[in-house]
């Protein structure tokens, strides 16, 4: 629809980065988390230290909130940052936002106060000015940011313009629709009413710096300890690059009080089996699972499992292959493959099959029903006898019997798995040959923007902010995501109808109902599987949660219990 | 012995015939170093064992992927992660083959009625037909890597050593050149223009699989050319080709030998890399290689899945070795007797 | 003598410079973008950053103005870990793998060279086809396997040593016999080849027949003569060690440079990738450089010096 990658919230990240997600993931359903409030009852006590320790896969890329891009980064900042709004349960709530702002009738207007308590590690109070200097920093082509399309995402005004090269306004950030009316009230101005706009307040890349801090430190800023401020629940305390760093409460934090880990220190370790083998000699409190390490340790207690929200899904090139712009024979592909025999066989963790593209268990609508309660649950079903007869008719019309496809993935060895199953399924229609094409992640995700693929099964979209848009306008015919030729002028229509009624937030929802039943009755891609996650946590350590909103391992309510 | 004693008269003998120049050549027979060494060849049983398990590895490389109905690509998550099982042996129950897993009879709960002898990955596919097939790339992989490191980098040192001077100092830096670019560069570089498939694992081999060979040939042919012998050939005057023929080659190839033995499974560990980043064979196919790193992604849970390429690897190397020794005590001319 | 070593530098600079340029050439050929966010942005915003960033001149242009950056010290920023200099990744890096890998290259060596003497010594005997077993397995069994057995028995199982982590030297011990069976099982094979040969030669017989003791012998003559081809391995086995440990690394968690380069490549951070290429080509140049010289320590009739000419 708006026709520029700014606009789509893409995320194709490989199917190992959902496991790495996973990997350095937290406590998923935790029952016992409300239960806690009162230090031990009866029978368990607090312990004296409370301390835990984790493992993840990957140092952190950047703690600058202008230039993270990927969950590690995010995780950190958002550990150590504040902003307006934070995700608790999977819900953006206010943080450093005195309450609720004010908006204006056309919802183009939002008036924030922030809390008088809001201070910088370093004593000087947060202001709305911080905020300024944050967005502006982000917008300006100077900070070279690859995140800052998420300012025109969220409609802030002018910052499109800013970020255009073509336009006059470009790099002119003073033009930016937000405001410091006085040092603790906020204004910001959108160009059109966005009905997500505070949950994107929790998205780290809009938190606020300290500029005088920021400018001070220059091109060491956020490189250690001593080059960054904290406004958050905790401090970084020490980072040994490619090793481990340590986080430490944050005494000054307004909601210090509910804090109750003191001190967390992160690995950074590679290897899965190693990070499970420091979690049996009792080196880290919690550790994600995959495959086999799932049907080892499935009967524990400490076995835990999560939905996450982004979803598998193979692209069709439909400009490659001429058969694929048969919706038959889409449709046959799509219900050939079994995903609940992979995943309860193969892949064993918490993931269910997609038959849908927008995840379930993500949004809510205005009438605080999830999406798929409004939308059908399911578009689609694994039905071999049903696919194999429309295949039988698609053949007719294309008038062709052989074919040969190539199978385009990542070089990732459970992408490998993952590939070698599904094209063995997909070849189950009579006279189908697949060729499986791996590749290192950057040349696939070249040849995926040059359209040059066949059929893409390596990336699963995973979304930025809390709305059914974040995956819906990837697919319209001018995002340049969509490298696969599929066009429906209804989709699009739909899409930009809904994008212009952000004031009307039912009648919004109901166009992206809509939306997504076209999509889907095209089978314009192929959705596999809602990614779902398993992890271990101690039994001592109560309170540890996986979001798939926010911080993914979100320990700051938890609590660490003798043992 | 009685006291016949024969008259010897002079006309008993005649003049031998004296070539100046072939009173100077100092030469054993020819025939006898190539005979003599496939006697003592022959005579080391080990060897001759060796040589016989590798040519039943052979085989079973070619008929082993026909012993059962399914073929390399033939899943069904109904069957997956079964231990292996033999039908007469499922009930000696302290060898491998009784298809239980941590005392679980896995065929019972799975409900899976085949045998499968080595048995099945996480797709549910026979592993036994896919370590034959397996074997079979690898064999041919091992059998690149030698003819690389052979023709390629014996020539190459042997060259760069023997000639010394200009030629040497220009094929040094070649070597160095090679070496010094990051070879995954490279690698990436190859998947872009080429296909996956055994073309392409030829050319990664042939371009660097024969660098280490170059440099230790080169480096025993330095200190070889500056021994008496060699010296004393030279001073006879001995051509280059009869010096390399009968001195150089003789005495280097025992290394060369020991050098094969090692970079045959760096080939067959290279290829599992390069399937690992998409250059190798394409799956479903898979070697040794691939399985055994498939397999060790599973190890403490299913330990078989690596167990068996991994056998077949060390039977292959270990037997390739035997033999490789008896050749070699069979050819060195230092160790003639 | 100088003379020689005087033109060996010369040729080590052009070298230097003909490896630099390839690999520049080349990285940029590689496809994609070096940007962490790659799949989310769009063409356009790609191009905008390639402005940004000055990707879109040509990389004649390009390759000039990296070289001047490089010859003024500068290895630039690295687009993976943002804002952190090549310099200051590749000093916390590679000291981490150096350490490892001479570490595990003098265990391999000593070992191997006092293995592989005994085998050559003991030809025939048990001890022979011990060591060669020791060595076949040391090859055909992958470290990676090696690594994960150990760490699972004696870090999990028996919890006599650390599973993980570079910190301390009991941490050491894992990782470093990991890579040293490799090397030990290399090195043994051409040590008693080499040794058998030598053993067999006639200065040997005559040194005997002077009277010189048989450990005497076995020391002076056969185990310095058999060290030609080791010297030839040693410096690329280290460098392959430093280089090519990322599996390693990656089983013990340690923060070294194996990984780190593999990871650069893939993700196009050319300026990790140039930075590193030129620290590992100047290691191997002067490694390959001091090998030639060893040849002639170890055996004096060696001359590389190519006198020919």
């Amino acid at each position: 629809m708006r026709g520029k990658a700014k606009w789509s919230v893409l995320v194709a990240i490989m199917l190992v980065m959902s496991m790495f997600l996973a990997a350095c993931s937290g406590g998923g359903k935790d029952d016992s988390a409300s239960g806690d409030k009162k230090s031990g009852d009866g029978k368990q006590e607090l312990a004296d230290k409370q301390e835990i320790t984790m493992a993840t896969s990957q140092d952190i890329p950047t703690l600058d909130s202008s230039k993270a891009t990927d969950a590690t980064s995010f995780d950190q900042i958002q550990r150590i940052h504040s902003g307006l709004y934070t995700y608790y349960n999977n819900k953006a709530v206010p943080d450093l936002s005195d309450g609720e702002p004010k908006v204006s009738e056309d919802g183009k207007t939002y008036t924030f106060t922030i809390r008088d308590d809001a201070n910088w590690s370093n004593g000087d109070p947060v202001t709305a000015a911080d905020f300024v200097y944050a967005w502006r920093r982000l917008t300006d082509p100077k900070t070279k940011s690859q995140y800052n399309y998420i300012v025109p995402t969220a409609h802030i005004k002018n910052a499109d313009k800013i970020e255009d090269p073509d336009s006059d306004l470009y790099g002119k950030t003073d033009q930016l629709g937000v405001k410091a009316i006085d040092d603790k009230t906020l204004e910001v101005t959108l160009d059109k009413a966005t009905p997500y706009f505070t949950s994107m307040m929790a998205f780290a890349s809009f938190y606020p710096l300290n500029q005088k801090f920021v400018e001070s430190q220059g091109k060491q800023y956020a490189l250690g300890p001593d080059h960054i401020l904290s406004n958050g629940a905790y401090k970084l305390t020490s980072w040994k690059t490619g090793e481990s760093w340590t986080l430490e409460k944050n005494p000054d934090y307004w909601d210090a009080k509910n804090i109750t880990i003191d001190k967390a220190t992160i690995n950074v370790v590679k290897d899965l089996s190693t990070r499970v083998n420091m979690y049996n000699t009792d080196e880290i409190s919690t550790v994600g699972l995959s495959q086999d390490f799932i049907d080892e340790y499935k009967d524990s207690p400490e076995y835990n499992e999560f939905l996450d929200t982004s979803v598998g899904y193979l692209k069709l090139n439909e400009n490659k292959v001429p058969a694929f712009k048969n919706p038959k024979v889409r449709k046959a592909i799509a219900m050939i493959i079994d995903e609940q025999g992979y995943i309860d066989q193969i892949r064993k963790d918490a993931s269910v099959p997609a038959q849908y593209w927008v995840p379930k268990d993500f949004v809510s609508g205005p009438d605080g029903k999830d999406f798929h309660e409004t939308a059908p649950a399911s578009y689609f079903k694994y039905d071999p006898d049903e696919a194999k007869k429309l295949w039988a008719e698609a053949k007719k019309e294309l008038g062709q019997d052989k074919f040969t496809w190539e199978y385009m993935t990542t070089d990732e060895p459970q992408t490998k798995t993952v590939a070698e199953y599904f094209a063995n399924q997909i070849e189950q229609l009579d006279g189908v040959t697949i060729k499986i094409n791996q590749q290192p992640w950057n040349n696939y995700l070249d040849r995926d923007t040059k359209g040059d693929y066949e059929i893409g099964g390596g990336a699963a979209w995973g979304p930025d902010y809390q709305d059914p848009m974040t995956f819906l306008d990837l697919w319209t015919s001018t995002n340049p995501n969509n490298t696969m030729g599929y066009k429906n002028t209804e989709y699009d229509k739909l899409i930009k109808e809904a994008d212009n009624l952000g004031t009307d937030p039912q009648k919004r929802w109901d166009k992206l109902v809509q939306a997504e039943k076209v999509l889907m009755d095209d089978m314009a891609i192929i959705p596999q599987f809602q990614v779902g996650g398993a992890q271990l946590i101690k039994p001592y350590v109560k309170g540890l949660v996986h979001q798939s909103m926010g911080i993914a391992t979100d320990f700051r309510h938890a609590k660490v219990y003798k043992h | 012995m009685s006291g016949q004693n024969e008259l010897i008269t002079k006309d008993m003998f005649a003049p031998a015939e004296i070539d100046a120049s072939q009173s100077e050549e100092i030469r054993r027979e020819t025939v006898s170093y190539w005979k003599d060494a496939f006697r003592r060849l022959r005579k080391n049983k080990g060897a001759i064992a060796g040589a016989i398990i590798i040519f039943i590895i052979i085989i079973m490389a070619i008929i082993g992927p026909y012993f059962n109905k399914y073929g390399v690509d033939d899943q069904d998550i109904m069957r997956t992660n079964a231990p292996p099982k033999i039908g007469f042996l499922s009930n000696v129950h302290w060898l491998p083959f009784d298809g239980y897993e941590k005392g679980r009879d896995v065929y019972a709960e799975k409900k899976i009625t085949d045998n499968f002898w080595f048995g099945t990955d996480k797709l549910g596919r026979d592993q036994w037909t896919r370590i034959w097939l397996g074997t079979r790339v690898s064999l041919f992989i091992g059998v690149i890597a030698t003819l690389a490191d052979l023709i390629i980098g014996v020539a190459y040192g042997g060259i760069s050593g023997y000639f010394g001077g200009k030629v040497d100092t220009i094929l040094q830096r070649i070597y160095e050149i090679l070496v010094g670019i990051p070879q995954l560069i490279l690698v990436i570089l190859l998947i872009m223009i080429m296909n996956p498939g055994i073309t392409t694992i030829i050319l990664a081999i042939g371009v660097t699989g024969w660098l280490g060979m170059s440099r230790l040939i080169r480096g025993q042919v330095l200190q070889l050319k500056s021994l008496e012998y060699v010296l004393a050939a030279k001073t006879l005057g001995a051509s280059d080709s009869r010096i390399i023929a009968k001195h150089m080659v003789p005495n280097t190839l025992g290394l060369i030998i020991v050098h094969t033995m090692f970079s045959v499974p760096s080939a067959i560990f290279f290829e599992a890399f390069l399937s690992f980043i998409g250059l190798g064979m394409s799956p479903p196919k898979a070697s040794l290689g691939v399985l055994i790193q498939q397999g060790y992604e599973s190890i403490q849970f299913h330990p078989y899945l690596a167990l068996y390429p991994g056998l077949i690897i060390c039977l292959l190397l270990i037997c390739f070795n035997i033999f490789g020794d008896g050749l070699r005590d069979a050819l060195d001319p230092r160790l003639r007797k | 003598m100088v003379a020689y070593i005087l033109k060996r530098i010369l040729y080590m600079l052009i070298t230097f410079f003909v490896i630099v340029s390839l690999s520049f050439f080349a990285m940029k050929l590689l496809p994609g973008s070096p940007y962490r966010n790659a799949a989310k942005l769009g063409p356009e915003l790609v191009a905008q950053l390639n402005h940004q960033y000055g990707f879109d001149k040509p990389i004649p242009v390009q390759y000039i103005n990296y070289l001047n950056k490089v010859l003024h010290g500068d290895l630039g920023v690295s687009f993976q870990y943002e804002g952190r200099t090549v310099n200051s990744i590749l000093a916390s890096k590679v000291p981490v793998s150096a350490d490892l890998g001479i570490e595990a290259t003098i265990i391999g060596v000593l070992i191997g060279i006092i293995l592989g003497a005994i085998a050559a010594l003991r030809r025939g005997t048990w001890l022979d086809y011990g060591v060669m077993v020791i060595a076949v397995l040391g090859i055909s069994v992958p470290s990676f396997i090696l690594a994960q057995l150990m760490q699972y028995y004696f870090g999990v199982q028996l919890r006599w040593l650390p599973v993980a982590k570079w910190d301390g030297i009991e941490s050491h011990i894992m990782p470093v016999i990991a890579l040293a069976v490799g090397s030990v099982a290399v090195i043994a094979r051409y040590m008693r080849n080499e040794m058998i040969g030598v053993l067999g030669s006639d200065y040997i017989d005559m040194a005997r027949a002077k009277g010189l003791s048989r450990p005497a012998v076995v020391i002076k003559h056969a185990m310095r003569n058999s060290l030609v081809p080791i010297a030839t391995i040693v410096i690329p086995s280290l460098m392959t060690v430093i280089t090519g440990s990322l599996v390693i690394e990656n089983i013990f968690a340690i923060p070294g440079i194996g990984d780190q380069f593999v990871s650069s490549i893939v993700t196009n951070d050319y300026p990790v990738i140039m930075g590193t290429t030129i620290l590992f080509s100047i290691f191997f140049l002067v490694g390959i450089f001091l090998t030639d010289l060893a040849y002639g320590v170890i055996d004096p009739r060696i001359r590389v010096a190519g006198g020919d000419s």
